[in-house]
């Protein structure tokens, strides 16, 4: 009986996993190419973020770390 | 007669403007009103305690701030009729879209927990326990969103928005010395520009923008269904939106100024309690507003989450909708409360901890959410005739940069509160 249970869960959660997988393939796919044009000031600017965002992160694993250990 | 026939033109022309007002406004109160949300009405609580009246001055210029944000995400979802998670993904690409999309659940979830601190706390001062505050708030919300309608749902979180303003009459019950109240309005600071105050005004500018505010504004003029012809009304409701937002946080500095002047506020909750041994009709006010807050917030917030994730999976994802239609809109929102109530209730859960890394998280995701938008707003091909004039462009680049600067001082401060010789942030 649990056997079964099994089962069925398992190929339940399989679908819903395969469905999600799938429609983030589709999503990816639908906007693969960033639509806006790529001026100079446009990847200044992004290029800027992700310096930001690694600082950030830095930060962020550094007081993560320290509070850990 | 001429005259008399004038005036019947001139009040049925008005009267026509209030009625097509009253019936597109919505949005931008809901959004600034819900701006003053628990940890809002903290923080103001927490600065009217510390320094009386005479920041008020820096408050009135944080409407003007929020307002020329808000107002760019109006334009780009009339115009483009798509939220802003969708608008992310689409202009600049899968990478920067989830990115967005996964930062703004974690910090949306975070703060949902916040809200959910704030409400049980605020009834925990009439000794409502936890558990019956997370029940009913949730049920409340279900009933809001399950009933069918957009319409509905907007027109019940104006009313919690009016509810808002409690804090107005509190102010006029203790009968403040006004001369005093109108000296906060000339700029200064009490003491010297010190690290405690710029602490302070880090924190209220921290409190006045948040993400969610972006992504819900934006989804919220889509789902209404608003058109370009419909941006100069949405502008005046985001207007009347920012002035609300002003007055709240003024009449909490104005009640927590007069009353409870030099005691240290860590939580508004407290607020409530100290202001109850010297007022118990103010204490509860307090309380009752903090509890309002934290429901506007908590509503407005899981939305933008289930809004954005709607948009950028395809799914149905308005409130016009009914769970049949739009199932996993309804679940998204349901999972994002009954999670964010159940870790409330989790004996020995970190809540200081959460409350901390909200304010760490959002500035990891509002630098970013608000260049898209200066970004987008700049795109000819995108956003045509209602792109940013070199005017907005001056006036909303400084506000971006400045809310960046001084919300990623705010959040190391946070993290590292003796870093600039500073207290810890107020929970």
């Amino acid at each position: 009986m649990i056997r079964e249970l099994l089962a069925l869960f398992e190929i339940h959660v399989g679908s819903y996993v395969a469905m999600a997988r799938e429609r983030i393939a589709e999503i990816n796919a639908r906007y693969a190419v960033p639509r806006i044009p790529m001026t100079p000031a446009v990847r200044f600017t992004l290029t800027f973020l992700r310096f930001y965002l690694f600082f950030m992160t830095c930060i962020l694993a550094y007081k993560f770390l320290s509070v850990v250990l | 007669m001429s005259f008399l026939v004038r005036i019947f033109y001139l009040y049925r022309r008005w009267a026509k403007k209030l009625q097509l007002f009253l019936i597109l406004s919505g949005p931008g109160i809901i959004v600034m009103v819900a701006d003053n949300d628990a940890g809002g009405i903290t923080t103001y609580a927490a600065t009217g305690a510390k320094y009386g009246y005479d920041l008020i001055w820096f408050l009135v210029l944080l409407g003007p701030l929020a307002y020329f944000v808000q107002e760019m995400t109006v334009r780009l979802g009339a115009v483009t009729k798509r939220g802003y998670a969708e608008s992310i993904f689409d202009s600049f690409g899968v990478r920067w879209g989830w990115f967005a999309l996964l930062d703004l659940v974690l910090v949306n979830w975070l703060t949902l927990v916040t809200e959910y601190i704030g409400m049980t706390a605020a009834l925990g001062v009439f000794h409502v326990p936890a558990w019956i505050t997370v029940v009913v708030v949730t049920m409340i919300m279900a009933v809001m969103v399950l009933q069918g309608r957009y319409w509905t749902w907007e027109k019940i979180a104006l009313l919690f928005c009016a509810l808002n303003l409690v804090y107005i009459p509190c102010a006029f019950i203790i009968h403040p010395p006004l001369p005093e109240v109108l000296r906060g309005l000339a700029p200064g600071f009490p003491g010297g520009m010190t690290n405690q105050i710029f602490f302070m005004l880090m924190a209220n500018i921290g409190t006045t923008i948040a993400p969610w505010m972006v992504f819900f504004q934006q989804s919220a003029v889509v789902d209404k269904g608003m058109q370009e012809k419909d941006i100069p009304w949405e502008r005046v409701d985001t207007f009347v939106g920012s002035l609300f937002t002003v007055l709240v946080a003024i009449f909490v500095v104005i009640v927590t100024g007069t009353l409870l002047r030099g005691v240290e506020i860590n939580s508004a909750a407290q607020a409530s309690q100290a202001l109850m041994k010297v007022n118990h009709l103010l204490g509860a006010f307090l309380a009752v507003g903090l509890f309002n807050a934290g429901l506007l917030g908590a509503i407005c917030i899981s939305l933008a989450s289930s809004w954005s994730f709607g948009e950028v999976f395809g799914w149905a994802h308005s409130l016009n909708h009914r769970v049949k239609e739009a199932p996993w809109f309804y679940a998204c929102y349901f999972l994002l409360l009954g999670s964010a109530g159940i870790v409330v209730l989790i004996p020995g859960a970190p809540l200081v901890l959460i409350t901390l890394f909200v304010q760490v998280f959002a500035v990891t995701l509002l630098p970013a959410a608000l260049t898209f938008l200066i970004l987008l707003l700049n795109n000819e091909e995108l956003m045509g005739k209602y792109k940013n004039t070199l005017w907005q462009n001056l006036v909303n680049v400084t506000i971006v940069v400045a809310i960046i600067v001084l919300s990623t001082l705010y959040a190391l401060t946070a993290l590292f509160p003796g870093l600039f010789g500073t207290a810890a942030v107020p929970v």
